[in-house]
């Protein structure tokens, strides 16, 4: 009896030890992050203004949001690089559906998160009931996407953001707090509790961890699947409205570089490609990474160039790291 | 060769040339412009550069991995050769020396990252996609430079009537069927694609396997890179963008799955010859260019689900 109490204050300390460990290697990313902003700071102080750095984070909203929906993704083996042709049909439809009408806002947006949820459900049945690889059946609905968008508009988008939208993109609370961080801090309390206090967070894990034994156990492997796909392309359908309000209009080049930026976003925060591992705070720091990145390139006056130079050492660098702790 | 492929037990092979062949057949019953001998080696030019860039590409899929970064080399191979070339003869042999070199190095980088490194292929390619996008873009950020005119006479020119782009092709197929029915390296490289386990357990050097088969698909992507080069005669940052996707593709409907282990070339260069006749064929019907990524799409998914079925 005692020997076991014994034991189980052992297992209790190694279970503590590991949890240090672990909490170390989540917070990862944020220690880099911490590394980028001093030195931003140091190459160019106005970089780390607090005015400065809510601009950034707004900026990081909607790749944060599309992050998001890839964590859950990515967490059951999957990929989805239909996100950002999925982000760029949403942004065109707002702005070609509400044309400026006020009232046709909330409609609209529903319209719009509906069928970016439609498109995540069908790359959902295409991996689960046709099993097809992810990458294969995404890469498709890119294409398919994209033939969309372009037959919409006519290879030309139009439309008008009434104020009321452009507030939430672009606008800012009393003037200072820009009002899409609200949205994405809401989208990241939602994930958090879903990974964190539901039992679909748990499907979720263990069915990335190992299908197999998940479906043994009694966990619809597919149904999570299917329901991780649909909240990708919800997230990006949610970050597409995000970037009509703050454009203004159509654009045809909105959603470029969010499929692989929100792949990176996400792996530099931990979440491995071999699934069930990973988690939604470490995503906002690879997205905050990578948009801090950017803007910093950008003051220091770098042409389009050298910033995919170092974007793509940065990705190389980062990810190496995390790889060779394991 | 072809009596050799119908005795083999899967029959994906057979199923994707006929499915290239009624493509082919219809659409030539139906527009004389489409059977003229000037279309068909038109379709010749544009299916060369992609189809050696997917028999690259077909080396690392088989390996269970991907090559995003093909794209990047070929338009730093137009960008370096643009910019370097000059008329003497010895200077464009060095220069395309130099390409192959460049495009070989990318690949063997590839390699290290994924196999020493142990990066995921896909987030290491992409990382190269990137910094060589970035470095062509630094080099050269608009198109243009000078190519000599000899040197886009030879390798866009006709041999015995025969483009010498599918001459180039046929070169590269062969090479890289060689290597995969016939060498010891062919048969490494199946067994690592099948099971990495199994492959390393039978004592085969698996982290040098990969890396041999990335650097092949950088090398060979440079040797599209200077075809592309001999074509539009100039030096373009941005002309490799869509390759990574459309040599993945063709790939795929040529039967390598993305498990890798089975398949090989002879399904890709079909593959690659279906999406080159396809833009083709679609654009001699007048059908808007809009419409051509929604029918590439509904094609790749066309025949993953068909081969997803028949392996059941």
């Amino acid at each position: 009896m005692i020997s076991l109490s014994h034991r189980e204050i052992k297992d209790e300390a190694f279970l503590q030890s590991k949890r240090v460990v672990e909490i170390i290697q989540r917070l990862g990313v944020y220690f880099a992050l911490l590394l980028l902003m001093i030195i931003s700071g140091i190459l160019s102080p106005p970089s780390i203004s607090p005015i400065h750095l809510l601009n950034v984070t707004r900026q990081a909203s909607a790749l944060g949001i599309v992050g998001i929906g890839q964590t859950f993704v990515i967490m059951t083996q999957g990929i989805d690089l239909s996100v950002g042709a999925n982000l760029t049909l949403i942004e065109i439809l707002t702005a070609g559906m509400i044309l400026g009408r006020g009232e046709m806002v909330l409609p609209v947006i529903i319209f719009c998160l509906v069928v970016g949820a439609f498109i995540g459900l069908t790359n959902g049945l295409g991996v689960t009931k046709l099993k097809l690889s992810p990458f294969v059946m995404t890469l498709c609905m890119m294409s398919v996407l994209t033939g969309v968008y372009l037959l919409y508009c006519g290879g030309s988008p139009r439309g008008k953001i009434p104020d009321s939208l452009r507030f939430i993109g672009a606008g800012r609370i009393g003037n200072v707090f820009p009002a899409a961080i609200i949205v994405w801090m809401i989208v990241i309390i939602i994930a958090f509790v879903i990974f964190r206090y539901t039992t679909f967070g748990r499907y979720i894990y263990s069915t990335g961890g190992n299908p197999q034994a998940s479906h043994l156990s009694g966990v619809n492997v597919d149904l999570a699947i299917i329901i991780a796909y649909v909240i990708s392309g919800f997230c990006s359908a949610l970050a597409g409205v995000l970037l009509a309000g703050y454009i203004g209009t159509g654009s045809l080049t909105v959603g470029s570089g969010y499929d692989l930026n929100s792949i990176a976003a996400v792996i530099m925060g931990g979440t491995t490609f071999s699934g069930g591992r990973g988690t939604v705070i470490g995503t906002v720091g690879g997205a905050l990474i990578i948009t801090i990145l950017f803007s910093l390139l950008t003051m220091l006056g770098m042409p389009h160039s050298g910033k995919l130079m170092a974007q793509g050492l940065i990705i190389i660098g980062i990810v190496s790291l995390y790889t060779k702790r394991r | 060769m072809l009596f050799k492929l119908l005795r083999r037990k899967d029959s994906t092979v057979i199923t994707i040339y006929l499915i290239l062949i009624i493509l082919f057949i219809i659409p030539s019953l139906l527009s004389p412009v489409f059977r003229s001998y000037g279309n068909i080696s038109n379709i010749l030019h544009q299916a060369a550069s992609l189809g050696i860039v997917s028999i690259g590409q077909t080396f690392v899929i088989l390996l269970s991995g991907l090559d995003l970064s093909v794209g990047s080399v070929i338009s730093l191979t137009t960008v370096l050769g643009a910019t370097l070339m000059r008329d003497s003869p010895l200077a464009i042999f060095l220069i395309v020396l130099l390409c192959l070199a460049v495009g070989a190095g990318i690949g063997f980088l590839n390699g290290f990252l994924v196999s020493k490194v142990k990066l995921s292929p896909l987030i290491a390619t992409l990382g190269m996609m990137a910094l060589i996008q970035g470095v062509a873009l630094q080099i050269r950020p608009y198109p243009g430079g000078y190519i000599p005119r000899s040197f886009g006479e030879v390798i866009t020119g006709n041999l015995c009537f025969v483009p010498v782009p599918a001459i180039t092709f046929v070169l590269v197929i062969v090479a890289a069927i060689i290597i995969l029915r016939k060498t010891v390296l062919g048969n490494y490289i199946y067994a690592t694609g099948g099971s990495e386990e199994n492959a390393r357990l039978a004592g085969i050097n698996i982290d040098r396997v990969k890396i041999f088969a990335y650097t092949i698909c950088g090398f060979v992507a440079a040797v599209a890179g200077l075809v592309l080069t001999g074509r539009i005669r100039s030096g373009d940052p941005l002309v490799g963008t869509s390759f990574p996707l459309d040599s993945i593709t063709a790939v795929i409907v040529g039967g390598t799955p993305f498990a890798g282990g089975q398949g090989g070339v002879e399904g890709t260069i079909a593959g690659a010859l279906i999406i080159a006749m396809l833009s083709n064929m679609l654009n001699l019907l007048n059908v808007s260019s809009f419409y051509q990524y929604i029918v590439k799409g509904l094609i790749l998914i066309t025949a993953v689900v068909i081969y997803s079925l028949r392996r059941k």
